[in-house]
C-alpha cells in the first residue's frame, strides 16, 4: 500500500495511528493482498448482494 | 448414591435427570462448581467474573420449585456461564476489553432470559478475546488450555471452552462470527455448535458482525447441546433475523442410528493440514462408514478466497460499530483488535461488496452440494491447538486458516465441532459436520452416533 494513499485512507476515516500501528496495517495487508486481489478477480455475474443476507426460515 | 464421577463431570442430560428425581439439588450441584471454581480459576482464568452469591440464591429456588413439585425441564437448576459478551442485568458485561471495564447491562439478553425461564443458574460471565477477535482479552488474564496450559485454549470464546472441560460449569454459551465456538470446542475436546442464522436471538449481545455472529451452545456431549439448543432458540422480537420457523425437540429425538446418511468429505479442507489432523480425520470417516453411513469427496467452488471474504466482511462491519473507540480511546484497547479494527476502515467499499457476492455465490453453491448429501464433514482446525508463545498476532492474515469453518459462517448453515481424536502430545482434535440450514437434528444424530461410537467424551484434563 503507497505511503500516500494509506495517509489519505487513515485522514479520511480520522484516525491518528503511530509509527508501530503503520507497521502493523503494512504487514496485515500484505498478508491479505494476494487474497483480496483473486477474490476480487472474481467474475460474480448474476449474484447480487441482496441476496447474501436473505433471513433463512421466514414464513 | 453412587454417581460414577465426580458432580461437575456430569453432563448436564445426567444431571437433569438426577435433580428432577430428587437425587442431587442445585445447590449440591452449584456448590461444587463454586468450590471447583475457587480451586481452579486463579490458574485456568476461565472467568472474569463469578456470580457466586446469586448463583446460590437462584440454585436454592430452584430446588424449592422441585419441592413443590414444578420442574421446568432438563436444565432446572443445572449450573451454565455465559461468554462475557452476552448482556446480563447488574452484572459486569465487559466484553473482555480494558474500554468496558465499567460496563453493567440493566437487561439481561433474550438468550439470559430463555436459559433462567428453563430453570438455568448462571455461574459468571467467561473469558473471552477482547470484543471477540483473536488472541488474549484486554482485561484480566488469557484464559489457559486445561488440557495443556502451555498451549492456545482457541478463541474468541475461550473462557466458554475451557471453564466446561475443566468443570467449572455444566456448558456454556460462546459466539461464532469465523470459528469462535467451532475453534475452542476442538482445542479443549467439547460439542461446540454454531447453530443455523436466525436460530438463536442475538438480542442484548455485543455484535462484532451483524450478518455472520451466531451464539451456541459449548458442552461435553452432543445430548448436552441438544438440550441447550431447545432452550435458546425461536424467534424474538426483539431480534429481526431470527427465524419463526418451530423448534425441534432435539434431544430427545436424538438417534444414533445414522444408517444411508450421505456424508460429503471437503476435499479442500484436507489440504495444508497437519498430518496428526489428516490421521484423525480418515479415522473418523472410517467410523462413519462403519456406522452405516455413505462417504463421498464434494468442494465449495472458490475455497481459496472463502477465509478473506469472511474476514473483510466482518472486518467492516465491527469497523462500523468501533470505529468511534478506535478513534477516539485507541490506548483502552489491545493491540491485536487495533490491528484488525484499522483494518476494517481501510478495506474498500468495492471489496465489502464483491465479498458479499462471493457469499451469494456460496450459499448457492452450498445449497447444491445439500442436494446430494446430508452433512458436509472437514476438520474443525487445520492444526492442534499452537503452543501459546508461537502465537502470531498476524494469523487472521493466512489464506486457509480457517476456511472450512468460515464457509459456514457465510452460507448460513449450523456447524458443529465433535471430539475426534488427540496427538500424541494429548492435544485434542476436532471434527467438523455441518448440515443444511435448519437441519440442526440431523447434524446432532450424526454427531451423537459418532460420539457414541469413539467415546471421547469420556476423556477429562488432566488437572
Amino acid at each position: 500500500m503507497e505511503d500516500k494513499y494509506l495517509e489519505s485512507l487513515l485522514a479520511r476515516l480520522r484516525l491518528d495511528l503511530d509509527d508501530e500501528e503503520v507497521e502493523w496495517v503494512r504487514t496485515v495487508f500484505a498478508g491479505y493482498h494476494p487474497q483480496i486481489e483473486e477474490l476480487m478477480s472474481l467474475d460474480l455475474a448474476g449474484e447480487e448482494v441482496g441476496t447474501a443476507f436473505l433471513p433463512l426460515g421466514k414464513p | 448414591m453412587d454417581l460414577s464421577g465426580p458432580l461437575h463431570y456430569l453432563s448436564i442430560d445426567r444431571a437433569g435427570n438426577l435433580i428432577r428425581d430428587g437425587k442431587i439439588s442445585s445447590v449440591d450441584l452449584t456448590e461444587s462448581y463454586l468450590e471447583r471454581i475457587d480451586q481452579l480459576n486463579p490458574t485456568l482464568h476461565s472467568y472474569i467474573t463469578v456470580n457466586g452469591n446469586s448463583a446460590r440464591k437462584d440454585a436454592k429456588a430452584m430446588d424449592k420449585e422441585i419441592a413443590y413439585g414444578h420442574y421446568r425441564g432438563p436444565l432446572h437448576g443445572i449450573p451454565i456461564a455465559l461468554k462475557d459478551l452476552v448482556d446480563t442485568a447488574a452484572l459486569a458485561t465487559t466484553y473482555g476489553s480494558e474500554a468496558f471495564k465499567d460496563r453493567v447491562p440493566s437487561k439481561d439478553a433474550t438468550i439470559v432470559t430463555r436459559l433462567k425461564d428453563a430453570g438455568c443458574v448462571n455461574l459468571g460471565k467467561l473469558t473471552m478475546s477482547e470484543l471477540a477477535m483473536v488472541g488474549p482479552p484486554s482485561l484480566g488474564e488469557e484464559t489457559q488450555n486445561p488440557w495443556n496450559t502451555s498451549h492456545a485454549p482457541g478463541g474468541s470464546s475461550s473462557g466458554s471452552a475451557t471453564a466446561v472441560a475443566a468443570g467449572l460449569c455444566a456448558g456454556s454459551i460462546g459466539s461464532d462470527t469465523g470459528g469462535s465456538i467451532r475453534f475452542p470446542a476442538a482445542n479443549n475436546n467439547l460439542v461446540g455448535l454454531m447453530p443455523t442464522y436466525g436460530r438463536v436471538s442475538r438480542n442484548g449481545v455485543m455484535p462484532l458482525s451483524w450478518t455472520l455472529d451466531h451464539l451456541g451452545p459449548m458442552t461435553r456431549t452432543v445430548e448436552d447441546a441438544a438440550i441447550m439448543l431447545h432452550a435458546i432458540s425461536g424467534f424474538d422480537p426483539a431480534d429481526r433475523t431470527t427465524s419463526t420457523k418451530s423448534v425441534g425437540a432435539f434431544r430427545s429425538d436424538l438417534s444414533a442410528d445414522i444408517r444411508g446418511l450421505e456424508i460429503g468429505v471437503l476435499e479442500d479442507s484436507l489440504m495444508d493440514i497437519d498430518f496428526e489432523i489428516g490421521d484423525a480425520i480418515k479415522s473418523s470417516i472410517r467410523a462413519f462408514e462403519s456406522l452405516g453411513a455413505k462417504v463421498r469427496p464434494v468442494r465449495i467452488p472458490n475455497y481459496r478466497v472463502l477465509h478473506i471474504a469472511n474476514s473483510i466482511i466482518y472486518l467492516v462491519e465491527a469497523f462500523n460499530n468501533f470505529g468511534t473507540l478506535l478513534r477516539q480511546k485507541p490506548s483502552e484497547l489491545g493491540k491485536i483488535f487495533r490491528i484488525y479494527g484499522y483494518m476494517g476502515g481501510l478495506f474498500s467499499a468495492d471489496e465489502y461488496v464483491q465479498a458479499m457476492r462471493l457469499r451469494s455465490r456460496t450459499r448457492v453453491e452450498v445449497e447444491k452440494i445439500f442436494e446430494k448429501v446430508d452433512l458436509i464433514l472437514s476438520p474443525t482446525t487445520n492444526s492442534p491447538p499452537k503452543r501459546i508463545e508461537e502465537f502470531d498476532p498476524f494469523v487472521l492474515t493466512g489464506s486457509t486458516r480457517s476456511a472450512s469453518a468460515e464457509a459456514f459462517n457465510l452460507a448460513a448453515c449450523p456447524a458443529l465441532s465433535v471430539p475426534c481424536g488427540f496427538t500424541k502430545a494429548q492435544l485434542p482434535i476436532g471434527l467438523q459436520v455441518a448440515a443444511k440450514p435448519m437441519n440442526e437434528q440431523v447434524l446432532l444424530n450424526a454427531a451423537y452416533a459418532y460420539q457414541e461410537l469413539v467415546g471421547l467424551h469420556h476423556k477429562h484434563p488432566p488437572l
